[in-house]
């Protein structure tokens, strides 16, 4: 064995003991193994970047209606342009721009809003519209499905408002509630 | 591989690459072109769609453009699910066209009859290598200078932040808010200090008519629709208007007239709430906005509230709606400290949706926030002194609540009211005049379990009370005019005038003002008998209540807003 | 505290028709089975790569691993998480507590590193895709001139250290977000990403390998690492006859030549090897000193990236009047109500943070530049032809170049019982 032999070795045992220490240090708190990307629905601005910044071509991210928290008003200002022409369903009035929205009628003066999810681009006009004027049902949520977990969610990165984050795999996807916003 | 075979399969292999690298430059190509127009949500933002929407506003009734709408967001969605489709498909044959160009390409390398011969170069001599590695040196060296420019550029132009710890000009700790002396020198809200209508010191004409121009100081046309009255600090007049398209508050200078500037709401990243659609009896601006003197501050049917300073920029605003109720929203803002305070009233008890809310008058974030279990009201809260303990004064069926306006607890209820409550009640000498629509006035103590006394004629619908401090003066609707004694409810006089009122009445010095619907005032002394000592007229509609302040008498009329004074002789 | 306007409407009670609320379905959870499938896959394929290019110097089963780990890392899972990017978790998990790095993770950061310690840079071969994608591209290589080689290589260091500058600091994962393949292997991404990708691809025709060689950060480390490895690819199994053919036709420059004599009229002095040897040794504090200074002064703009402190520095233009209008981003700040005092504060403890890691990148880059000056300056005596262990990416391509290894290996058909090449070099 030659002195270059040596020293190669001697650095090669440092590197293993260095990758060794560095893995035993982070293993120590890896707690959650596996974390996903979710949007918190209290902080979204519904800046509508959700729908263009993702990587895949149609965005990962979805409106979902939360029923629990939503009024079924006639007048959803979800549903409906600010200024409708009648409260129907006929295109001129509606705000989604794909049409992904269905009204139905359940009894006098409610209706029920359901998101049609392959047709929803995540552009978040409905959720801003209910979010800002009724009781923010709407809102939208990372679909795991087609999320590819990149490990930079690109529109975490372009968020205003900082509201994508990585959360446990367990528990992948954070609601309303009723109760409100938890402090 | 043999030499025949090599001859015979090589020009096919080069001809599939060749073909395979055209594709993929044509395909890729077009893809390319495809991305470069945008991702998805193209339909979004469709220039001809939301031309279409513009056009439907204004022709809201044309049923071959709503087919035409239609029609055309049907195609663009078609046309987005298409594109979305192709441009999967395509990416998919893209990779197979990659895929056979990469093995064609090695193919044709191994069928090649001839195989390349190696590059010839120069021998290497220890000169050489020893100059290569000279270069290779600067080469790295000039890599590092590139580095250390970028750095350097980089670092350039610094954003110097504020150093830590220093206050910022606009998150000023210190609470700034008017002491009582000041408020009392104004005309900061609704019926003025204490929401009483009393401007003792003022000295205002006894006749004026705005026809021959008697006694009419100014008068300057009103941009916009609405029922709220004025509002005077110092030497301003604030108001607000508003139409379909925007909330608006107007400033004017007490002097002259002239409109100093009107500021339009605008939420900051939000767009605008709905006007809510109201019948022709209200506006969509019927709450009366306040003012301490740093800040106007002004409500709107649609949600918003926002905060101006005094040169009209607007210094927060926010939507805090829905505030729909059967007649449209019409309270108005009450202040104390740097407290702002909203009641909404809507629906039923049972509903859960009638609240009172205080907002920080600095920031317009919330302070604190209380159910209410009431039905839809339209009386404005009012902000009272009882024993030296500010109390928030707020009446709606079936009850008369006090808070405690810095923490939102309830100091007092009595349950006495009913049916739709718009009159606002007042407070002097240790009485609450409130008034239950339609069907008695009450006097209440505050704190008291029962009424004190109850007046059942004579019961207004929609205009509010008023006490010289011995006596209270209520004008119904219909324009009988009820004097009675404060403490025990007792009538001392009663008038009727001829007309239908809806405006507060205010007193100005010792002058009580009653102001019918048609413009016309009628100028009556304070006292234990009815005596008319003047009367003025500003010749249109008139809904908002009169504010006297100094020697003047501002009236908002539905067109114009008169300034009355005694002509200098 | 609950908020206040959560609710404007009370939910409906459907006293007619009793409607019961739909529940909520459709949320699946991510399959995280396939991320160890990935690990087993990672290892499994490095064993693999090792075994083809040590022992069975196969560059036809090393094209047959790299079109699989192209198909399966690459274009089947979508390159994520890939182990140049995994580097940047293991740092902010470093460095970031409340970040905890997923195990599958970890394994794709330290077992390409630990299988480079002992048979060199193997992932490079045949398993990383990024390297996969490239490999197979490259049609035509151009000889790229030394000199050119070792200024470039310079790049990678640079991108490492800020790629860990930015990673300690919450800045976000540069080399994530200019990955130039990754749009490729997802098939979307941003109009810029399918350009750059494309681009790199199309230089991949004709310049072997250019990411890298120039710029995978985690390829300086894997090179480190190859540098010390217990055994490394030899381009022959048996004697070296000096025909060249193997830096001919290895297209990543990574092919140690035989040291040419000296002429014998010019001998080296030894006096002016000690000078040359004191000087370089001497610039290398100097060059250390040099990307401190630098490093101390990109910190502060570096921290632009940071959020926050691109937030603070635009709400205080704001506030100060410098600039007219608000950012998404400054609007959502002044919605939420904080206070400027905190976010300023947050900024300028994070401006230190970056100061302080600049200066470190600084002296990483700056030591890089000594330290290579030192070793352009002297060269070893070699006596055949090498490769060099740093750079060599296991492609296997000398081994199919060299008269040697082919003689070689048609002996090795012909015998009865083979013998492997690691053992015929001894």
């Amino acid at each position: 064995m030659n002195r270059r032999n040596f020293i190669n070795g001697v650095a090669r045992v440092a590197a293993l003991l260095g990758l060794g220490g560095l893995a035993a240090r982070l293993l120590q708190h890896a707690q959650v193994a596996h974390t996903v990307w979710q949007i918190d629905p209290w902080k979204c601005t519904y800046c509508g970047k959700c729908a263009t910044e993702c990587v895949l071509e149609l965005s990962a991210v979805k409106c979902v209606q939360f029923y629990d928290i939503c009024g079924y008003c006639d007048f959803c200002t979800g549903y409906f342009e600010p200024q409708p022409n009648k409260l129907s369903t006929g295109a001129e009035n509606q705000l989604c721009p794909t049409g992904a929205i269905v009204r139905k009628f359940i009894e006098d003066p409610y209706y029920e809003y359901t998101i049609n999810e392959p047709l929803c681009i995540g552009c978040a006009k409905c959720v801003k519209g209910c979010t800002l004027f009724g009781n923010g049902s709407f809102h939208l949520q990372i679909k795991h499905d087609r999320c590819v977990n990149c490990n930079e969610c690109s529109i975490a990165k372009a968020c205003p408002a900082n509201a994508i984050h990585r959360i446990p795999s367990n528990k992948p996807y954070l609601f309303k509630t009723r109760e409100g916003k938890p402090s | 591989m043999k030499e025949e075979q090599k001859q015979l399969f090589h020009p096919i292999v080069v001809a599939v690459t060749s073909i395979a690298a055209l594709f993929i430059l044509a395909l890729g190509g077009l893809l390319l072109w495809n991305q470069a127009r945008g991702k998805v949500p193209m339909l979004v933002n469709s220039v001809e769609l939301k031309n279409l929407h513009e056009e439907l506003r204004h022709h809201p009734k044309d049923e071959a453009l709503k087919l035409q709408i239609r029609r055309l967001d049907f195609q663009l969605r078609q046309a987005l699910f298409a594109r979305l489709q192709l441009s999967r498909n395509a990416t998919r044959a893209l990779a197979v066209g990659v895929f056979i160009f990469l093995v064609g390409a090695h193919f044709s390398r191994v069928t090649r009859l001839q195989r390349p011969a190696p590059r010839r170069r120069p021998r290497h001599t220890h000169e050489s290598e020893t100059r290569k590695h000279r270069i290779a040196s600067l080469v790295l060296l000039g890599v590092f200078a590139g580095v250390a420019i970028a750095a350097l550029l980089l670092s350039r132009n610094p954003v110097q932040l504020p150093p830590r710890g220093a206050a910022t000009p606009t998150a000023v700790a210190v609470p700034d808010f008017p002491t009582p002396e000041e408020i009392r020198q104004n005309w900061p809200s609704f019926r003025g200090p204490n929401g009483a209508g009393i401007a003792k010191t003022a000295n205002i004409p006894l006749t004026w008519d705005a026809k021959t121009g008697q006694n009419i100081r100014w008068k300057t046309a009103i941009p916009l629709h609405g029922m709220s009255s004025p509002i005077i600090w110092g030497n301003r007049v604030f108001l607000t208007g508003a139409n379909a398209q925007s909330n608006c508050v107007f400033s004017f200078a007490a002097d002259t007239g002239q409109l100093l500037w009107t500021s339009n709401i605008t939420i900051p990243g939000g767009v605008r709430a709905p006007a809510p659609r109201l019948g022709d009896d209200t506006s969509l601006a019927a709450p009366t906005p306040v003012t301490d003197g740093r800040r106007i501050y002004a409500i709107f049917p649609n949600g918003e509230i926002a905060a101006f300073d005094f040169a009209g920029k607007q210094i927060w605003a926010r939507n805090i709606g829905p505030l729909e109720n059967s007649y449209g929203y019409a309270a108005s803002l009450a202040i104390y400290q740097d407290y702002l305070f909203i009641q909404i009233d809507r629906g039923a008890p049972e509903d859960g949706q009638s609240k009172m809310l205080a907002l920080d008058t600095q920031t317009g974030q919330e302070r604190w926030e209380k159910p209410r279990a009431v039905n839809g009201s339209w009386s404005s809260p009012t902000m009272i002194e009882v024993n030296g303990q500010p109390q928030l004064l707020t009446a709606a069926a079936p009850l008369l609540i006090a808070y405690n306006p810095l923490d939102g607890t309830e100091l007092w209820q009595l349950k006495c009211l009913e049916s739709d409550v718009a009159p606002t009640p007042i407070f002097a000498a240790g009485m609450v005049v409130t008034i239950a629509p339609n069907t008695a006035i009450y006097g209440v103590r505050p704190g008291a379990a029962n009424f004190a006394w109850k007046i059942e004629d004579g019961v207004p619908e929609a205009t509010s009370p008023i006490s010289d401090g011995q006596r209270a003066y209520i004008i119904s609707n219909e324009g009988l005019l009820n004097c009675c004694d404060l403490q025990t409810g007792k009538r001392i006089w009663q008038h009727e005038i001829e007309g239908q009122f809806y405006a507060s009445p205010s007193i100005a010095g010792n002058a009580l003002i009653v102001l019918d619907r048609a413009g016309t005032a009628h100028v009556l002394a304070l006292g234990d008998k009815f005596e008319e000592r003047g009367q003025g007229s500003i010749g249109e509609e008139c809904g908002a209540s009169p504010v006297p302040h100094g020697n003047r008498l501002y009236l908002r009329g539905k067109e114009h807003l008169f300034c009355i004074e005694a002509a200098q002789k | 505290m609950a908020t206040a306007l959560a609710q404007r409407f009370p939910p409906p009670e459907f006293t007619e028709t009793g409607h019961q609320m739909p529940t909520l379905t459709g949320f699946p959870s991510r399959a995280l089975a396939w991320d160890y499938v990935d690990v087993v896959v990672l290892f499994v394929a490095l064993a693999l790569a090792a075994w083809l290019v040590l022992r069975r110097r196969s560059r036809r089963g090393v094209i047959a691993l790299s079109i699989f780990s192209l198909l399966y890392f690459g274009f089947w899972r979508k390159g994520c998480v890939c182990s140049i990017g995994s580097m940047q978790n293991i740092t902010q998990a470093l460095f970031d507590s409340a970040y905890a790095v997923p195990l599958t993770v970890l394994a794709f950061g330290v077992l390409p590193l630990v299988f480079a310690l002992f048979f060199g840079r193997v992932f490079c071969a045949a398993v990383c895709p990024h390297g996969a994608f490239q490999d197979l591209m490259l049609l035509r290589p151009l000889h790229t001139p030394t000199w050119l080689e070792h200024g470039l290589r310079l790049l990678a260091y640079v991108y490492l250290g800020l790629a860990a500058i930015f990673a300690a600091t919450g800045g976000g994962y540069i080399i994530c977000q200019y990955d130039p393949f990754i749009a490729l292997f997802r098939l979307s991404g941003s109009l810029t990403m399918i350009l750059l990708g494309v681009g790199f691809l199309a230089a991949s025709l004709f310049i072997g390998r250019p990411y890298c060689r120039f710029l995978c950060p985690y390829g300086v480390l894997l090179g480190l690492a190859a540098a010390v490895a217990r055994w490394r690819p030899s381009i022959t199994p048996s004697a070296c006859t000096q025909c060249s053919r193997c830096e001919d036709f290895c297209p990543f420059n990574a092919i140690n030549i035989s040291t040419p004599k000296p002429a014998p009229l010019q001998p080296p002095s030894p006096m002016a090897q000690k000078i040359r040897l004191t000087v370089l040794l001497l610039l290398i504090p100097i060059f250390v000193g040099l990307g401190l200074w630098l490093g101390d002064a990109a910190g502060a703009a570096l921290a632009r990236k940071h959020r926050v402190v691109n937030l603070a520095e635009r709400v205080h233009l704001e506030t100060s009047g410098t600039v007219q209008g608000t950012t998404e981003a400054s609007e959502a700040f002044h919605a939420a109500g904080t206070p400027q005092e905190k976010l300023f504060g947050e900024a300028h403890t994070l401006r230190e943070r970056y100061v302080r890691a600049g200066r470190l990148g600084g002296i990483w880059v700056g030591l890089v530049v000594g330290i290579k000056l030192l070793t352009l300056g002297f060269r070893r005596k070699r006596e055949r032809y090498e490769t060099d262990a740093e750079h060599c990416l296991a492609c296997a391509r000398c081994f199919e170049f060299c008269p040697q290894d082919q003689k070689w290996k048609q002996i090795l058909a012909q015998a009865p019982h083979p013998v492997h090449a690691a053992d015929a070099t001894k």
